[in-house]
């Protein structure tokens, strides 16, 4: 069994411009392959809003350590079990926007319907929100989970796998993405 | 664990009698395996959209000439990349078809105050159309021996775009 972490990117502000990190894990060693087991993005707003669509992919950057880190937001990762040894050279945050670098590829197109959770509003409002904030409902990647003939997405070194801001859509805080992978 | 790729087609736009995505491949000596086939509903622009009827083929003898080639996705980029495999849509598949899934599509876009089929089509777990064999060993996943291909192709509906995803493996 590998030792596994779960980084949680807890109700991160979407930007009104396109072209922002919204969440990653960028592996910076040259030694240690990292492997992203599940990527849930769901949404935890409280304030209130009228609502709208937001678009982002799920990306995998290759030669992505040229990114700067000066406007970024770093968050820690957290061990299954205490006892691991983390990452000698894992990055994980959000921003960095305006220091894109590196080719990417497109794992997923990912749609979040963008508005406050209130009592009693399945049907009127945002039916969507009570379906998406449900946790198994919220993946949007799992390759490999529970069968060992598929690889999971692997990131050597300096590459990272991304939430991007890619498309026009709502803006305002609440969007929560969720990373787990393991260490080997 | 065998090699593994997601050959991922974004916005296709539907037509009618149109293959949406589709993989051949025409090697002698490698199998590649069809692990997951997802749909999604990702398009931004407001459409009036219909309902779309789609199915999930299994070409034997296939040939897959034209269209517009992707390029998957290696889950680990060390992979070495099948020998002759073909990734495309809008290409004619041809041979024997078997057809293994029917499938309705709502080619509306998704809208944040309302709750039909439209926004259901966004969820990756409730839009997967094929998984034999993923987590389970006893069962095999579709495999796909030389010329053989498979294909998602859209019999009816001529509305809005699609996005597929197609993962796999080599053996």
């Amino acid at each position: 069994m590998a030792d596994a972490w779960t980084v949680f990117f807890y109700n991160v502000e979407s930007p009104a411009a396109i072209d922002y990190n919204m969440a990653s894990v960028l592996n910076r060693s040259g030694t240690e392959v990292l492997k992203i087991r599940r990527v849930s993005v769901y949404t935890t707003r409280t304030n209130s809003t009228a609502g709208s669509m937001e678009y982002y992919e799920l990306r995998r950057y290759t030669s992505a350590d040229v990114f700067t880190y000066s406007q970024d937001t770093q968050v820690v990762s957290l061990a299954n079990d205490p006892k691991s040894a983390a990452p000698s050279a894992a990055i994980y945050a959000s921003g960095y926007a305006s220091n894109l670098r590196g080719t990417y590829e497109l794992l997923r197109n990912v749609v979040i319907f963008n508005e406050r959770i209130t009592l009693d509003t399945y049907v009127a409002g945002n039916p969507m929100l009570p379906v998406q904030s449900e946790v198994p409902l919220s993946v949007v990647w799992d390759a490999g989970y529970r069968d060992a003939n598929v690889q999971p997405l692997t990131l050597r070194a300096s590459e990272m796998i991304t939430l991007w801001k890619a498309a026009v859509g709502g803006d305002g805080p609440g969007l929560t993405v969720c990373f787990e992978f393991t260490k080997e | 664990m065998a090699q593994t790729w997601t050959a991922y087609y974004a916005g296709v736009v539907f037509a009618a009698g149109k293959n949406m995505a589709g993989i051949l491949n025409a090697d002698a000596a490698e199998i590649l395996r069809i692990r997951r086939v997802g749909l999604l509903n990702a398009q931004t622009a407001a459409v009036v959209g219909v309902v779309c009827q789609l199915e999930l083929r299994r070409y034997t003898g296939a040939t897959l000439p034209g269209g517009t080639a992707i390029t998957p996705v290696s889950h680990d980029t060390t992979n070495v990349a099948p020998a002759t495999a073909t990734y495309s849509y809008n290409s004619v598949p041809a041979g024997v078809s078997s057809v293994l899934r029917r499938v309705f599509w709502s080619s509306d876009e998704a809208a944040v105050a309302a709750g039909s089929i439209d926004e259901i089509e966004t969820f990756v777990p409730l839009n997967i159309i094929w998984d034999a064999g993923y987590g389970d060993a006893n069962v095999q996943a579709l495999a796909l021996r030389e010329d053989e291909s498979i294909i998602v192709y859209n019999t009816t509906g001529a509305v809005g775009l699609l996005d597929t995803w197609i993962e796999f493996t080599k053996e």
